[in-house]
């Protein structure tokens, strides 16, 4: 008797083979100069601006900078093996990180056991965290947009998830020719910086487009900025006069 | 018959190989971080507690006092043992003709600041004694350090292992940890030994220091409190044994005639301390999990009197860039932070490390041509007034560049 696969429980924003390709490279999450060693370079700049918009809007006090997240409820949306989530924690933050992946939320539990952590990972999609009406004072939908099957849904989701009041930061890659070249052409195939396939042109995402998006469901931008490389210094830094690439929109729930 | 068992390594996030002046001033830099610092160092405590005098003097730039003010060091440095400098010349041989330095043009009051050693380790550790945040071990030698991708760890002579997140080396110029780590380290041996000396004197010194290249020795005179100076006598090394071995008066005279009486009869007002010439600068200033800072980085030739300066801002680089590192829930011993600190710390002394062994080489070279270049840069210097301004600037060093 064959059997047919089991259904995975899934949501209208999450693709499927999206999943596949991240699964398959969920070990390699924490190597610095592994898969995704552009991630580990662009993290710090990614930590910097979160933080900081959070201690603009939320109004948090820079009095112990070490822990200046201290009590505050952050979700992790596309989590990943939690580049984010444990600086995050480090700081204070209660984190809980989601990914549609199970292989790549178990990878993200081990290393945070690893590192002393005390994180929640759960495999799972923000409509489901939303439908439990769990709410959070920052939620981070990070590089996630571009691999999102149903914009609409997501969006209404990520909004219901914040308290009133609350910070979203996404960041996502452009959909211009720049960003043709630059993310594709010489991330994936000339520096082999993501491995291929990582990234599909025709779904990323306009900043005007997740602008609408995000502002039909009751949010309002209030920042927003480029992430630019240099290759000479290989590091990445924030303009906010750039957005033709990889860029970072701030929200805020009021 | 059961083995012992092994006991579990102590852990910290930073282990600072060395309780010398750099090491304890990093210790002191990161007081405000809940990071668990350890110190290590080979002598005991009172060594470092109530150090010796050694007769190093240090010429503070403007940048390292301020540092050290920030630090809560220099508070703790007793204020009738600084000597302001007001003034410097750079002579040539027996010639009257002179390099000018003068703070008035320099827009300071002074153009820096003279401090017996000693009293910084003192003040130093005055500083981070009872720090909450700092273990200090004592007379303790390490005997072995390992570093891999997740971890750094080391054992002590006792048994002990320590791990960390990072350990930071302040253990010297011929820093033996930087050997176990396999980090090459380019030496310059100048054959030459440096002899020191405090000297009263019966005329006032203004506040000026001397330095004068004689053939075959180098003369440094630095104005000290109490109207003392400090003489510092570099030659050849096989020439320190028959100097070491004068009599006081015999040395006192000698100095004075050198010196050309200008500060009147002179006498020797203390021990004389002898220290052979090798400048010394690593390859590179990390390895995984592992960063070199002081004299372990950079081990300059003394006629600049950087050697103290550099390794306080080099320190500075390092906890700048683990706060920077902290406050963003990273990892403190990434490459990242260590290359950084790398990168700012090599262009802030290699210029300078180049550049004194070259001054160094050609003011202590006796061949006529050398003679009559280091004329000429001194003739030169005092009507060409961007070159003066230049080197008044690298001896004072206002801004940290990085």
């Amino acid at each position: 008797m064959t059997q047919a696969p089991m259904p995975t429980k899934k949501s209208a924003s999450i693709s499927s083979d999206e999943i596949a390709r991240f699964s398959a490279q969920s070990e390699d999450w924490w190597l610095a100069d592994g898969d995704f060693a552009p991630l580990h370079k662009l993290n710090p700049v990614r930590l910097a601006y979160v933080r900081d918009q959070a201690v603009e809007r939320l109004k948090i006090s820079k009095a112990s900078p070490y822990n200046i997240f201290s009590g505050l409820k952050l979700l992790d949306v596309g989590c990943g093996g939690g580049l984010l989530a444990e600086p995050m924690a480090r700081l204070g933050a209660k984190v809980t990180g989601i990914d549609a992946s199970e292989a790549g939320i178990k990878a993200a539990r081990a290393h945070a056991r690893q590192s002393g952590l005390e994180i929640s990972y759960q495999a799972t999609s923000v409509e489901e965290v939303a439908a439990k009406g769990k709410q959070y004072d920052v939620v981070t939908a990070m590089e996630i947009v571009e691999h999102v099957a149903d914009m609409n849904a997501f969006s209404r989701a990520l909004a219901d998830c914040l308290h009133p009041g609350g910070l979203l930061v996404a960041s996502t890659l452009n959909r211009t020719a720049k960003s043709y070249a630059m993310g594709i052409v010489a991330a994936e195939y000339i520096l082999r910086w993501v491995p291929r396939g990582t990234h599909q042109w025709k779904k990323f995402v306009r900043p005007s487009e997740l602008m609408r998006a995000l502002e039909q469901h009751g949010l309002r931008v209030v920042d927003a900025t480029g992430v630019v490389y240099n290759p000479l210094h290989q590091t990445f830094s924030l303009d906010p006069r750039d957005l033709s690439v990889n860029y970072m929109v701030a929200f805020v729930k009021d | 018959m059961p083995k012992a068992r092994r006991k579990a390594a102590t852990e910290y996030d930073v282990i600072i190989i060395g309780g010398g002046p750099a090491g304890l001033a990093l210790a002191c830099s990161l007081h405000d971080t809940p990071l668990r610092l350890c110190v290590i160092e080979k002598q005991p405590v009172e060594q470092i507690a109530q150090a010796a005098p050694d007769g190093r003097d240090i010429a503070l730039t403007h940048t390292s006092k301020t540092l050290l003010a920030e630090m809560g060091v220099y508070a703790h440095i007793p204020a009738e043992e600084i000597s302001p400098i007001k003034q410097a010349h750079v002579v040539n041989g027996t010639s009257e003709r002179a390099l000018r330095f003068d703070a008035k043009t320099d827009g300071h009051g002074e153009l820096g600041y003279l401090v017996p050693n000693h009293f910084i380790r003192r003040a130093t550790y005055q500083s981070v004694k009872g720090q909450k945040n700092l273990t200090i071990i004592t007379g303790q030698d390490v005997q072995a350090v390992q570093t891999n991708e997740q971890t750094a760890s080391l054992s002590l002579a006792d048994g002990r292992t320590l791990q960390a997140k990072l350990i930071v080396a302040a253990d010297g110029r011929f820093s033996p940890s930087r050997k176990m780590m396999g980090i090459p380290t380019s030496m310059r041996d100048f054959g030459r030994t440096v002899i020191v000396a405090r000297l009263s004197h019966t005329k006032p010194h203004d506040n000026t220091a001397f330095e004068c290249f004689h053939y075959g020795r180098t003369l440094a005179i630095l104005p000290m409190t109490k109207g003392q100076s400090s003489a510092v006598i570099t030659l050849s090394s096989h020439e320190t044994a028959a100097v070491m071995e004068q009599s006081p008066d015999d040395f006192a005279h000698d100095v004075q005639k050198r010196f050309g009486n200008k500060l009147g009869t002179m006498k020797l007002a203390g021990k004389r301390h002898a220290y052979p010439l090798v400048a010394t600068y690593a390859d590179r200033f990390y390895g995984k999990r592992y960063a070199l800072v002081g004299d372990a980085a950079v081990g300059m030739h003394p006629v600049t009197a950087h050697g103290y300066n550099f390794g306080l801002y080099g320190q500075n680089v390092l906890a700048r860039e683990i706060k920077k590192t902290l406050s963003l829930g990273l990892d403190i011993g990434s490459n990242d932070v260590l290359s950084a600190y790398n990168r700012q710390h090599r262009h802030a002394t290699l210029p300078l490390f180049l550049g004194t062994n070259a001054i160094v080489g050609l003011f202590t070279d006796d061949r006529p041509l050398a003679k009559a270049i280091r004329g000429a840069i001194i003739r030169a210097g005092n009507f060409i007034t961007p070159v003066k301004s230049l080197i008044t600037h690298q001896l004072t060093a206002t801004s940290l560049t990085g």
